[in-house]
């Protein structure tokens, strides 16, 4: 283990921790809550090793930092899932509008806001590739 | 548009330096100074000084606009 990020671990151990803590007091299935341990603790071990953060050893807890290619790949990513999103918005609101309807379906806003997210990942892997 | 040129991986070999100790020097990832290295990506003004300082040469002798020379360069 690599020392400088001892405390690093640490303190993702207990987030860890206290968010199995809430699952179990919501009563949440066993299942989901060893599914998002096993996530959470593999994102957390992975993120200092994806060569996406420089490592800060005078910061023991925070000690992930983008540089500034990352935070300009993170930024260009955002805009472009932005700018989806609001044509996204824009196309239903129109559409709902046209077709004389009053509310808009909280199914088809989660879908806007997943494709959003894949729009903001696809783009981040398609810069970090061609960057 | 004009491209930014540089001769980060010779300087980076002179001065015995890998692409992840230059990094750690300047604060930066390895795939950063891969990025620069390969002429993807173009660093910042201050990351470019941190760059020339590290590699104790002047600026225009690592980075260069397209169509010029390095300082370097010229001066041959």
């Amino acid at each position: 283990m690599n020392r400088g990020l001892r405390w690093y671990y640490v303190t993702r151990g207990l987030l860890i921790l206290a968010w199995v803590g809430l699952m179990l007091l919501l009563e949440t299935p066993r299942e989901i809550i060893l599914l998002g341990v096993l996530l959470m603790a593999a994102l957390y071990l992975w993120l200092p090793r994806s060569g996406h953060y420089v490592i800060q050893q005078d910061k023991p807890f925070s000690p992930l930092l983008k540089d500034e290619r990352e935070r300009a790949i993170s930024l260009r990513a955002g805009a472009y899932a932005f700018v989806v999103l609001v044509m996204m918005l824009a196309g239903t609101v129109l559409t709902a509008v046209f077709r004389d309807q009053n509310a808009l379906s909280v199914d088809w806003i989660s879908t806007i806001l997943a494709v959003g997210m894949m729009v903001w990942f696809g783009a981040n892997l398609w810069m970090h590739r061609s960057n | 548009m004009t491209k930014l040129r540089n001769r980060l991986k010779e300087l980076r070999a002179r001065n015995d330096l890998t692409q992840e100790q230059l990094g750690q020097a300047v604060g930066v990832t390895r795939q950063t100074i891969v990025s620069i290295e390969k002429g993807d990506y173009s660093p910042s003004v201050f990351l470019a000084l941190r760059i020339a300082r590290t590699l104790r040469v002047q600026l225009e002798e690592v980075f260069w606009l397209e169509g010029e020379t390095s300082q370097k360069g010229a001066r041959q």
